[in-house]
């Protein structure tokens, strides 16, 4: 059994714990099921919000080799929200299209793939893959698509916001349970479809030219794997709202913790974290801070100092 | 004499749009009736639409010139008070006054804005002079974080004091809500502006680097925080009254040099008409796209300003395309990115 193999187990049961911990303490016995009525939807959101931004923050960075960028950083739960909002503006929130949760889900999932493949697309072309290019210009987006998302909200008829601000305004205290099974089905599929490329992303680490030396198709494998990331950051914004740091966060603690170039450990690594500090953090906000604050805001200033440290102490390797 | 048809150009293009958003409004007002002393619609003229147009000039003027300041001073075209974390420091202060002395007035929230603006912005600028980054954007990338740290303070104790509406209006840049005896913290800026112009040269000096003032019999130290502390002044100035407008300060000054090239003395009279021309113009589009309602500035200038944004950086990584079309003669070889003269007009 090697060492990252146990590593892996710790992990695992770490997340049992905090699960528990947090799925059962300070319960009040008398309304158990109650309780249980507003946990566990939570808790299966979490994990699952934990599994997409691990799985997709590690993808991405292999994919553009560099350990500072994530998806998040570069605004695409910002295009997730824009599209959602634009959807609702366009067709109206009557329609058959935005009230059934699973088909509105769908539909921005679609129009998500087909809008950051080419929007990224152009972004890395013009930018010919200098990554702190990439990170300038991907923050800017990020204010440009919220920018016409308040926008849009502003100019939007109050009642279709009220109608929009219940589907998307998610966040941790709030999350849109409505769509889970239809959310681990996405999941599944996503991997299912994706397995053969995701083998392959220990070749892809290598860079373009050795990958494609031994006999991969880079161009679309990495294609590939992008709308996969893609698809899966728009899962988690659906899911709990935009939470822009946690993927980085996440993502290189596990490279700190694996030290391997091994895929399948930094990907579980990075998830199995991510439940941990998604799970561990709730906990506290709701049982310690009494919910005084929110765990998005935790995760933007420790992200934002840890995204600080890390710009400093790789700047040779830029 | 081109140099001069610039600025009267932009003179010219800045009193036709004041006129216009003087008339354009929920009520409307006609020239004809005000010509006639009617009182009612003097009235709206002096509290509101005047008042108005005063703030935006001011804030164009104020955040272009500010960001051309530390654009010169830092040796960066990527710095701005936006991306060197002082509208977020001046937030934050506005917050803390507003925690610590409830019944603060204007007056201490503005005191409180400007303390903080400033420590932000040098607490920045001393790092950024310390670590001294080999790639210009890493200078912006680090500002940015910079300023979401502090913002995401801010957020935790707006929300745990449950301050978050109160505080919504310094954030978001909005001009609906200026009307008279509210704004006027803005003239600050106009001594401030004059002070500017006097140093110009200064600045210029000291943006060449320590060594060449040092050179040249200028106290490198004492302009560098004098000039930092002028653009945290004006910021802070304008985010307690109007709000924040993001991106005016990074983009202004960059389209004027592509033109003017990077002399402070020269480019500083374009890049304050460019910044009042380019707000009021958001500013009328943001008041008639939605009519009678209006969107903030903050909206208007975040999406043209980010669009704008992006075009320079693209520009500047293919510098070769635009060198082709570059008027021979007056060649700028300070940096890259004023190389790109010669390309579209502004607007």
């Amino acid at each position: 059994m090697s060492i990252n193999f146990k590593k892996i187990l710790v992990l695992i049961a770490l997340v049992f714990t905090a699960a528990l911990a947090y799925q059962f303490v300070f319960i009040d016995m008398k309304h158990f099921d109650y309780a249980m009525s507003f946990r566990t939807p939570k808790l299966l959101v979490m994990l699952i919000t934990a599994f997409c931004i691990g799985s997709a923050a590690i993808i991405f960075q292999s994919i553009i080799n560099n350990i500072i960028v994530t998806p998040c950083l570069l605004g695409m739960n910002a295009l997730y929200i824009l599209i959602h909002t634009l959807v609702v503006f366009i067709l109206g929130s009557t329609s058959i299209l935005v009230t059934t949760k699973i088909i509105s889900f769908s539909l921005d999932l679609v129009i998500m793939a087909i809008a950051a493949l080419i929007i990224y697309g152009i972004l890395f072309k013009k930018t010919k893959g200098n990554i702190l290019y990439v990170l300038l210009a991907g923050t800017v987006m990020a204010t440009l698509f919220s920018s016409i998302t308040s926008t849009l909200q502003r100019i939007m008829d109050p009642n279709e916001y009220d109608t929009l601000l219940n589907s998307l305004i998610a966040s941790f205290n709030r999350v849109n349970s409505d769509i889970i099974i239809f959310a681990v089905i996405v999941i599944i599929v996503i991997i299912f479809a994706l397995r053969r490329d995701l083998a392959l992303l220990d070749v892809i680490t290598l860079g373009k030219d050795q990958a494609i030396n031994l006999g991969v198709d880079y161009d679309r494998t990495v294609r590939r794997l992008l709308l996969g990331v893609t698809l899966l950051i728009a899962t988690a914004t659906a899911m709990v709202g935009p939470i822009s740091f946690l993927g980085l966060v996440i993502a290189n603690l596990s490279r700190q913790l694996f030290k391997t170039y091994r895929h399948t450990y930094l990907i579980w690594g990075s998830v199995l974290i991510g439940m941990v500090v998604l799970l561990g953090g709730q906990a506290l906000i709701e049982h310690v801070f009494s919910f005084s604050t929110t765990i998005s805001v935790f995760i933007n200033v420790g992200g934002g100092m840890y995204f600080l440290y890390l710009l400093l102490a790789n700047r040779r390797y830029l | 004499m081109a140099e001069k048809r610039i600025s009267v150009a932009l003179f010219s293009i800045l009193v036709i749009f004041s006129g216009i958003s003087l008339f354009v409004g929920v009520i409307n007002l006609n020239l004809v009736s005000l010509l006639r002393d009617d009182f009612e619609q003097l009235e709206i003229l002096l509290i509101s639409r005047l008042p108005r147009l005063l703030a935006i000039l001011c804030t164009g003027m104020g955040m272009s010139v500010a960001g051309l300041i530390m654009q010169q001073l830092c040796m960066n075209k990527f710095v701005s008070p936006s991306t060197g974390a002082t509208i977020s420091s001046a937030q934050l202060g506005i917050l803390i006054s507003m925690l610590f002395f409830r019944g603060s007035t204007l007056a201490g929230r503005t005191v409180f804005a400007f303390l903080t603006a400033i420590a932000g912005t040098w607490t920045f600028v001393f790092f950024m002079q310390k670590i001294k980054f080999k790639d210009v954007i890493m200078v912006p990338l680090v500002g940015i974080m910079f300023g979401n740290i502090i913002s995401g303070v801010t957020e935790y104790l707006s929300y745990k004091y449950g301050m978050n509406q109160a505080l919504s209006s310094w954030l978001v840049g909005d001009f609906s809500l200026i009307i008279r005896g509210r704004y006027e913290i803005v003239f600050l800026i106009l001594p401030l502006l004059i002070i500017a112009f006097v140093f110009a040269n200064h600045f210029n000096i000291v943006g060449m680097g320590e060594d060449f003032s040092k050179n040249l019999g200028v106290n490198y130290n004492l302009i560098l925080f004098a000039g930092l502390s002028i653009a945290a002044l004006i910021t802070a100035s304008v985010v307690v009254t109007v709000g924040s407008v993001p991106y005016l300060g990074l983009i202004v000054p960059n389209i004027i040099s592509m033109f003017r090239g990077d002399k402070m003395r020269g480019s500083l009279l374009d890049t304050a008409l460019f910044g009042a021309v380019f707000i009021l113009i958001c500013d009328i589009l943001g008041r008639i796209v939605n009519y009678p309602y209006e969107i903030p500035i903050n909206l208007t200038v975040g999406i043209l300003g980010s669009l704008i944004f992006i075009g320079l950086l693209f520009r500047r990584l293919n510098p070769k395309a635009h060198k082709l079309r570059r008027s021979p003669g007056r060649i700028d070889c300070k940096r890259p990115i004023s190389q790109t003269k010669g390309g579209k007009q502004p607007q």
